[in-house]
């Protein structure tokens, strides 16, 4: 751990950064860019995507540093604050493409079968960044990070009703995307 | 194979939660200059500019401040002003200085400060002269001498030492000029007048030069500050360049030494 080799610990980093040094900045970017990153990922459909997200995050992080009062932990402050800010991209880019229908979303691309014979970490990547993006944030933050669907309704402006919906479709999309992954990794054994 | 919702949702969660991706190397450098805050963690920043601007204030304050030379004499008198009295008597009579070595009591109660000057510096030669041989004795006019003993201070004698400056140039014009018909008497005051009427005859140029011009004044103003030979900036005639206002002759920063010749 980079502050561990630099003898910093995390709170002589959050100083560092609300202090507005440079190195504070870069060794705590550093310290959880990959971590937060993955979180990004799942709610991008590509890495640039993602990236963008990130950056938007940190600097939500670095300006709000002094909104940080210590109560939970430091990273899961940083990572709510990754989450917020991939649902204000979704917004801004993708709010147009909310409503999709569920026959079209049948037809997302299968996933290559013989990348893993489990189903690994970068299939079901990318199976749920080939989702719909409403369904995508809905999934993401019912079934990964722990949101309730008020929660979720209130995170995303929209009614509970419509984020249960979203979380039905996304499941019954990835099951069928899951079943045909295994059905042709069956196909090529046999 | 069918899987239930809970399923599904924890075998996303259990893969995706604690996804790691590396993000590109030129990521930080393109969002860096969005954050606020610069700062460096080096305090000394400041401490420097303190110690540098001190220090230029110290340099220009010992550049520029006159040089005055006092002359550690106790007495009831100011042997300093004497001598410049004396001096300033003798330079303004340059024919006198000419004529001192053949008519040394010519004048003796108009140039009362250059007789001062003669006994404040007499006595050192008359100890030499007593010391060194007896043939030279007979050059001082004895009367002169007892004469001009009485105007000495008791104080300069019982501290010879103090007269260092004063006795050094005359001590070795005296011995050089301990040839017969030689008045020792004068030739200290000739040593003393050409020791100190550099510096004020520079001084009494500018002071008697008419001011016709603004580098005029300017000269005069920076002659009472700076006491130096080569003044920290001279001003010329503006005889040729009649558009320019200021004709700079002479600058002296220290190190920098800048002077037209005319």
């Amino acid at each position: 751990m980079m502050f561990l080799e630099h003898n910093l610990t995390i709170e002589q980093l959050i100083q560092g950064c609300r202090n507005g040094e440079r190195k504070a900045q870069e060794s705590l970017y550093k310290l959880y860019a990959a971590k937060m990153l993955g979180v990004c990922m799942r709610y991008a459909t590509d890495k640039m995507e993602a990236e963008d997200m990130l950056q938007n995050g940190f600097i939500k992080v670095f300006n709000k540093m002094n909104d940080f009062r210590g109560e939970g932990s430091f990273e899961g402050w940083v990572r709510r604050i990754m989450v917020h800010a991939s649902i204000e991209y979704y917004r801004k880019h993708h709010k147009m493409m909310q409503v999709v229908d569920i026959d079209t979303a049948h037809d997302v691309q299968g996933v290559d079968p013989l990348a893993s014979s489990n189903l690994g970490v970068k299939d079901l990547l990318a199976l749920i960044q080939q989702l719909p993006p409403g369904y995508r944030m809905v999934f993401n933050l019912y079934a990964i990070e722990g949101y309730s669907h008020k929660e979720i309704g209130e995170m995303m402006t929209i009614s509970e009703g419509a984020s249960k919906s979203q979380l039905s479709r996304a499941r019954t999309i990835l099951k069928e995307q899951i079943a045909k992954l295994e059905g042709k990794r069956y196909e090529n054994v046999g | 194979m069918k899987m239930s919702d809970k399923e599904l949702d924890q075998l996303f969660s259990n893969q995706l939660n604690d996804l790691e991706v590396e993000p590109s190397a030129e990521l930080w450098g393109k969002f860096m200059p969005e954050i606020p805050g610069n700062k460096t963690r080096s305090g000394l920043g400041p401490m420097i500019s303190i110690a540098a601007t001190l220090l230029i204030l110290l340099t220009a304050g010992l550049l520029f401040m006159p040089r005055t030379q006092k002359l550690a004499l106790h007495g009831t008198y100011d042997p300093q002003q004497t001598i410049n009295e004396a001096v300033a008597a003798v330079t303004q009579q340059p024919s006198a200085t000419d004529n001192l070595p053949d008519e040394p009591a010519e004048q003796p109660t108009e140039q009362q400060p250059v007789n001062a000057t003669v006994v404040s510096v007499k006595h050192p030669v008359s100890r030499k002269i007593e010391t060194t041989t007896t043939d030279i004795q007979p050059l001082v006019n004895p009367a002169d001498s007892i004469q001009k003993l009485t105007l000495v201070k008791p104080v300069n004698i019982s501290k010879p030492e103090r007269h260092d400056d004063i006795i050094k140039p005359i001590s070795v014009n005296t011995i050089a000029n301990a040839a017969p018909k030689t008045v020792p008497a004068v030739n200290p005051i000739k040593a003393l007048a050409a020791n100190t009427t550099p510096e004020v005859k520079a001084g009494q140029a500018v002071k008697r030069k008419k001011i016709h011009s603004l580098g005029d004044l300017l000269n005069v103003v920076i002659a009472k500050v700076d006491k130096r030979d080569n003044k920290i900036i001279q001003f010329g005639q503006n005889d040729d360049d009649e558009d320019e206002l200021l004709n700079v002759t002479g600058v002296n920063l220290g190190p920098i030494k800048v002077k037209k010749q005319n």
